[in-house]
Parts: C-alpha cells; sequence; structure tokens
C-alpha cells in the first residue's frame, strides 16, 4: 500500500572496464494498491528497474521512493516482498518452514502478520504444509514462494516474471489467483512479464520498455473492470489493448509487415 | 489444485540385503582364493593364507586392540580438529573476500608437503607423544574439508541470496539459515575423504615415532618377518579407516535425510 515514484532513473553496469548502460532516464509512478506490469524484449532493463526497487541494486542517476522513503528503508522495515522467475526455495526446509523464513529473519510474528497456516491456505496449499520443494511440481513451488513473500505483510509486492517457466493453463489458473490475492492484501503490485496478454490481464497500467538502451518508450492504461475474468480477454476490448501493446512493442516492424 | 504433485513422504526404497550380501559375497570369494592359491603354492612368502592372519589375529588380538585404542584416538581427534579448522578458514575465505586466495594457497602448500617428512620434523618441535600424532591426523584431513567447505559455502543460489538482502538478513543469519546448510551435503562429502585420511595420518606419525599404536606394531610385526601379524595390522588399519567413513556416511543418513543420497541419484 505504498506508493512508488521512480524519477528520472538511470543504471549503468562496468562491464570490462567499460560503463554499459542499462536504463536510461525512466520515471514512473505506481499508486498505492495499484497493479502494474513491465513488459519489453529481454536487455530491455526491466528486471533491473524491479532490483532497484527492491535496493537488490543502487541506480546511478535519479531517486526512487517507496512511500515518500529511499528503498533501503523499505527494506530494512521489511516492507518488500519479492517473487523471482525460479521459486528459489530452500530445498531442505519444508513448505511451512520456508513461508515462515522471512518472519525468523524479522523476529517473529508481528502485530498483524499473518499466520504461516492463513498463508498456505491463502495460496491453496493446505494439505502440503510439511511437503519439501522437491515433491512439489513447478506450480506448486511458485505458489510457496508468493506466500514467502507475503510473510510479512509488505506494501509492494515485486514479481519478476513469476510464471515464466510454468505452462500456459497453469499460468492462466496461477495469474487469477496472483489477483485474488493482490485484492485480498492491498498490496502494490509490480509485475515483470514478457506476455502481452498477461501484462494486459493483470494490470492497470501496462509500461512498455525498449531495449539497448533500457528506457520507457510507451504506457497503456488498463481501464478493464475488477475483478478480472477469464471471459476478458475474448472481448474486443482486451483485444484492442494488446494491439496498443503491440504496437508499442514492435513499433515500426509491425507496419512493415501490414504493407507487405 | 490444478497441478499435479508426488504425495508426501517419498517413494520407497528397494530391499537393502542384496546391497549387504553381494559385497560380503565377493570378500568371501576373494578369501577363498587367496587360501586356494596359498596352499597350491602359487603365492609368495610375503602373503600370507586368510587362515594364517585368523590364527594371528587368536594369538595376538590383545596385542592389536591394545595398540588400536590410541590410532584411533590420534585420528579421531585429529579429523575433529581439522574439521574445525576447515569450516573456521572456509568461513573466513568465503566471507572476506580478500581472505580466499592466501587461504586456499596456504592450503596447497601445506597440503603438498610430504608427511613423511615433516613427521620428524614435527616430532622434533613438539615431542613424539599424542599431539604430533594428532597434528599429522589434522594435516592429513584439513585440505579436502576445506575445498569441499569452501566449495560448499559458495553454492548458494544467487535469488535467494537476493532474498535475504531484501529480508535485511544479518550476517549471521545468512551463515547459519542459508551458507551452512547449503554447504552442508559438500562438508559430507569432504568428510567422508577426510576420515580415513586421518586414519592414514596417525598411522603414519606412529610409524616414525610411538610407543603405542597399530603403526608402531606394524614396524615391529614388519622388523621380526611376522608375516601374518604384519598383515593382521594392515588389516585392521582398513577396518578402522573403513568404520570412520561409515560412521560419517551414518551421520550425513542421520543429517541430511532424504539430502543424503542426492549426489549418488534419485531424491
Amino acid at each position: 500500500m505504498s506508493e512508488i515514484v521512480i524519477d528520472r532513473v538511470g543504471k549503468a553496469f562496468e562491464i570490462d572496464g567499460k560503463s554499459v548502460p542499462a536504463l536510461v532516464d525512466v520515471s514512473l509512478r505506481f499508486e498505492a494498491g495499484g497493479f502494474y506490469a513491465l513488459i519489453g524484449p529481454s536487455g530491455c532493463g526491466k528486471s533491473t528497474l524491479l532490483r532497484l526497487i527492491a535496493d537488490i541494486l543502487a541506480p546511478t542517476d535519479g531517486v526512487i521512493t517507496i512511500g515518500g522513503q529511499p528503498p533501503g528503508v523499505a527494506r530494512r522495515q521489511h516492507e518488500i516482498g519479492f517473487v523471482f522467475q525460479e521459486a528459489s526455495l530452500l530445498p531442505w526446509r519444508s513448505v511451512i518452514d520456508n513461508i515462515e523464513l522471512p518472519l525468523e529473519i524479522a523476529g517473529g510474528p508481528v502485530g498483524d502478520r499473518p499466520r504461516p497456516e492463513s498463508l498456505v491456505r491463502l495460496v491453496g496449499l493446505s494439505g502440503f504444509e510439511n511437503a519439501k520443494p522437491a515433491q512439489l511440481s513447478g506450480g506448486m513451488q511458485q505458489r510457496v514462494s508468493i506466500a514467502r513473500a507475503l510473510a510479512l505483510r509488505p506494501k509492494v509486492l515485486l514479481l519478476d516474471e513469476p510464471f515464466g517457466a510454468l505452462d500456459e493453463i497453469t499460468r492462466q489458473r496461477m495469474n487469477l489467483e496472483l489477483l485474488r490475492i493482490w485484492q485480498e492484501t492491498g498490496t502494490t503490485a509490480v509485475l515483470v512479464t514478457h506476455t502481452i496478454g498477461e501484462a494486459v490481464f493483470m494490470a492497470d497500467a501496462v509500461h512498455v520498455l525498449a531495449a539497448r538502451p533500457g528506457r520507457l518508450v510507451d504506457t497503456i492504461e488498463v481501464d478493464l473492470p475488477r475483478p478480472r475474468r477469464l471471459a476478458l480477454m475474448q472481448t474486443p476490448e482486451f483485444n484492442r489493448l494488446e494491439n496498443r501493446v503491440r504496437a508499442a512493442l514492435f513499433g515500426d516492424e509491425l507496419a512493415e509487415t501490414a504493407d507487405g | 489444485m490444478a497441478e499435479a504433485a508426488a504425495p508426501p513422504g517419498g517413494r520407497g526404497r528397494p530391499p537393502r540385503l542384496a546391497g549387504i550380501l553381494a559385497p560380503l559375497a565377493v570378500f568371501a570369494v576373494l578369501v577363498a582364493l587367496m587360501e586356494g592359491l596359498k596352499r597350491a603354492g602359487v603365492l609368495p612368502v610375503t602373503v600370507p593364507a586368510p587362515s594364517e592372519i585368523a590364527a594371528a589375529f587368536g594369538r595376538a588380538h590383545g596385542d592389536l586392540f591394545y595398540h588400536m585404542a590410541p590410532t584411533v584416538l590420534s585420528a579421531a581427534a585429529g579429523f575433529v580438529l581439522a574439521t574445525l579448522v576447515a569450516l573456521a578458514l572456509a568461513a573466513l575465505a568465503v566471507g572476506w573476500r580478500p581472505a580466499e586466495r592466501p587461504v586456499m594457497t596456504l592450503a596447497i602448500v601445506i597440503d603438498s608437503i610430504p608427511l613423511i617428512a615433516l613427521t620428524p620434523i614435527l616430532m622434533v618441535w613438539v615431542g613424539n607423544g599424542l599431539p604430533a600424532r594428532i597434528i599429522i591426523g589434522t594435516i592429513a584431513a584439513l585440505f579436502p574439508l576445506l575445498v569441499g567447505t569452501v566449495q560448499g559455502l559458495k553454492a548458494v543460489d544467487r535469488n535467494v541470496s537476493e532474498l535475504f538482502h531484501i529480508l535485511a538478513a544479518t550476517r549471521w543469519q545468512r551463515l547459519r539459515k542459508l551458507a551452512f546448510p547449503t554447504a552442508l551435503p559438500f562438508l559430507f562429502a569432504a568428510l567422508k575423504i577426510a576420515a580415513p585420511l586421518s586414519v592414514l595420518g596417525a598411522l603414519l606419525a606412529e610409524w616414525v615415532s610411538a610407543d603405542r599404536g597399530l603403526g608402531i606394531m606394524m614396524i615391529y610385526a614388519l622388523f621380526s618377518f611376522d608375516v601374518p601379524l604384519t598383515w593382521l595390522t594392515i588389516l585392521a588399519v582398513c577396518v578402522v579407516a573403513t568404520l570412520a567413513y561409515g560412521l560419517v556416511a551414518l551421520a550425513e543418513k542421520l543429517v541430511l535425510g532424504e539430502r543424503a543420497t542426492s549426489i549418488v541419484g534419485g531424491r
């Protein structure tokens, strides 16, 4: 439930002694409680942007604030939840122990934080509390990692292609569940994806990035009603928004093929 | 629940009886073959028949166990000491970047010193008592332990490492909840290599100088041309080293559970 402001942020990496820009002059505003998607080709810096927000990386230029504070402060106050492309669970811990990890590190359940048992229920894994990650399917592992990210009731939930490794059918179901969970928790969500339909289906606004150097090229507001249902994907309105994202991603390339 | 999942609890194991009987049968066949060859006069005088070794055990088992105790003691002490030193050095090498190269270089240098030459020098410094034997046992086991632990501590998944950063985990939490559990399978692999090595290290130290121990018993037997007794001591060392390995493997099973077999295959 924190607003994220990204103000003229740039990030350059040192590669072989040369400075290579990964992100140039990105300005964005994610409103508190909203759901946002970042989409772009590989190398556009969308994962880098997510890691800048999470204070895993520091920007070379510009300023990022979460709820008016620097990301480092938000991080140390445990206001950031992060879901990686791989579930990245600790294989020696059971489902419930993996979900409890953030509570252990932050020093036990505090105040109104959800109990791990209720998180297990929230992500639909009741009955699997004591299973080890290796016994779960990829989709179930990713549910555990979402529950883990929510364990400290973060104000910001950052998702780095969380369902990229899953099959289409599982991904659709996980997206619906993610929307339900997001609405129940009221957190500000930022989803990095490379699937146009997923971006439009999930987000209030889709930010399109381009590569070399990574930069923001367009923002498509998605004014579709919530709660979102699968049938929505078959509507002309949904297709129109998808096409706008596609146009922003491919630009002139798309026009050329249409002419020929 | 849309996705399929294996039921919690894992799959059943095949019966283990065959796994014990097969090596026993091979061993029995080899013993019988050796006995037959010796009786046929094919084997040289330096190789006794298994029955002669058994007879040696019959007359000298009191001596054998008398000499086995200090060997086991110095090997065990050296093994434990090597583990502690390796853990400390590995934590230093991984936790503080500039330390890694010097630590590893020093370890390689120490490991490449011939122990057979180092042992007498060491005995001049610290005397020929238990401390010298423990130190040799330690040095013999240290290198694989250090390499294994360093590799294990560095095997932390990058994303999980980022997660611990996001959670603002302390260095201690990171070591205890992430790096150490990650390193455990590597550590046990190294412990299994190191356990027999510290037995051999202790034996070597006893060879050079000791009043008691399997090493000195072996030397006495050699110099008195008691071939069966020599072989009995060799066999005893094999048994001690194999038991040391077995104990570590058992500990691994207890500590790691299902993760223990992951190197061999399956889960």
